[in-house]
């Protein structure tokens, strides 16, 4: 309790400092890396003055316009994002376990390559949390691997297998240490019942892990067809709602 | 570009169409986990108290559309099998009674909602997603989980109801 009284009020610190909003450099740019497999990975960059670089990475649904937005808001906050959709840019299947098929050696080189001339941090919805977290468990030192990396996971999903009346099993990522994680959870999933579970596994492969319920809200909430009044409302905040949960000392 | 067009019309099928499955999957009998809870006037239920009867148990919430778009068919079933060795048990997971209550005040079920605010239950019976279905046989055994929804009157629920009914 003391913790989040603690973070909260040194993130309305950072948060009265930051005002008023930097401006941004340019618009959104659609730009392309190639990678070790092969393939060339577009993003688009959201480009910002700040020391801070944010990999965003959109869920196993795809990217949405809620995304974009969050983007240019973290943006104009002075955070450089590079958006990315691993589903489309490789082709995968839609289904749960598509983006499973990322190459983890794709994601370190994109990981050190974001991360070589500012701070970087992640931002991963859905199952993208596992080439990500998959990338940085495999992330060797003399490889470049940070000492920390703080990850945002809103909602992952990084089961093994989850079979009813079965034992939970979740995916071995890694040595996890050094990766800060901040779990976003929304109330309205049937994840909210194993959120304690995954926090643990997680920490079980050295990573530090926090989490976070948002309530009133489902998986997807940014993407949904049948959004509530509410979901669209905290769609449109999703860029403020990713900001705050930044640890301290990614801020700008 | 074909490729990416069939990406995206993947995408469209499964925003259109989450959580609806009939793949039933059938286990090796085991003794059901406890499931004991009360109902929104205070009742109390217990699966022990059921032995002789077919159970679907039935994990679901109100925020979760299908779980809402199943329900009228848990209902015409109970009315189809009114009378007969059956039950349904529709555990209200993850949210408390405030939260259901319109949804349930509108399909006003004729069969017991138990309450499970703190996800208790669903933790117990291993529940991963909504909604998540299991038949219990007269022997107190659970035979068959279905991850998903389905319509319970019509298919595959309705002959394996059959089947457990006739044993």
């Amino acid at each position: 309790m003391m913790q989040r009284f603690l973070l909260l009020l040194a993130l309305f610190s950072v948060a009265s400092y930051a005002s008023p909003e930097r401006p941004t450099v340019s618009g959104p740019q659609h730009l392309q890396i190639p990678v070790p497999s092969g393939e060339r990975l577009d993003y688009v960059r959201y480009p910002a003055k700040g020391n801070i670089r944010l990999i965003w990475v959109s869920s196993e649904r795809g990217q949405g316009e809620a995304e974009s937005l969050a983007a240019s808001r973290l943006a104009e906050r002075g955070v450089e994002v590079w958006m990315i959709d691993l589903t489309f840019s490789y082709m995968l299947d839609a289904g749960r376990r598509g983006l499973d098929h990322v190459p983890p050696a794709d994601m370190r080189a994109l990981l050190s390559l974001a991360g070589r001339d500012k701070k970087l941090a992640v931002v991963a919805l859905g199952r993208a949390a596992v080439p990500l977290l998959r990338a940085y468990g495999s992330w060797q030192k003399q490889e470049g691997r940070p000492q920390q990396l703080d990850f945002v996971l809103v909602h992952p999903n990084l089961y093994e297998e989850a079979e009813p009346l079965q034992e939970v099993r979740y995916l071995e990522l890694g040595n996890l240490a050094g990766g800060h994680l901040y779990i976003m959870q929304p109330r309205h999933s049937a994840g909210i019942a194993w959120l304690d579970r995954q926090a643990e596994a997680l920490r079980k492969e050295g990573a530090v892990v926090n989490d976070e319920v948002l309530e009133r809200v489902r998986e997807g909430f940014w993407a949904r067809q049948d959004a509530s009044a509410y979901e669209v409302e905290m769609s449109q905040k999703l860029g403020d709602l990713i900001w705050a949960r930044l640890a301290k000392e990614t801020k700008p | 570009m074909i490729s990416r067009l069939a990406v995206l019309l993947g995408l469209a099928c499964v925003l259109a169409f989450p959580a609806w499955a009939t793949d039933f999957r059938k286990l090796d009998p085991r003794v059901a986990p406890v499931l004991a809870a009360i109902d929104p006037e205070g009742g109390k239920h217990d699966l022990a108290t059921y032995k002789g009867r077919v159970v679907l148990i039935n994990f679901w919430a109100s925020w979760c559309p299908p779980c809402r778009k199943e329900m009228p068919s848990m209902q015409r079933l109970m009315q189809r099998l009114g009378g007969k060795s059956f039950v349904i048990l529709a555990v209200d997971s993850g949210e408390s009674r405030a939260e259901s209550e319109s949804f349930l005040k509108e399909i006003r079920p004729d069969f017991p909602i138990l309450l499970d605010p703190d996800s208790e239950a669903a933790r117990r019976w291993k529940v991963f997603a909504m909604p998540t279905s299991f038949l219990v046989d007269k022997q107190g055994r659970v035979r068959y989980a279905l991850a998903g929804a389905t319509e319970w009157d019509e298919g595959d629920g309705w002959l394996l109801i059959q089947e457990m009914l006739a044993e």
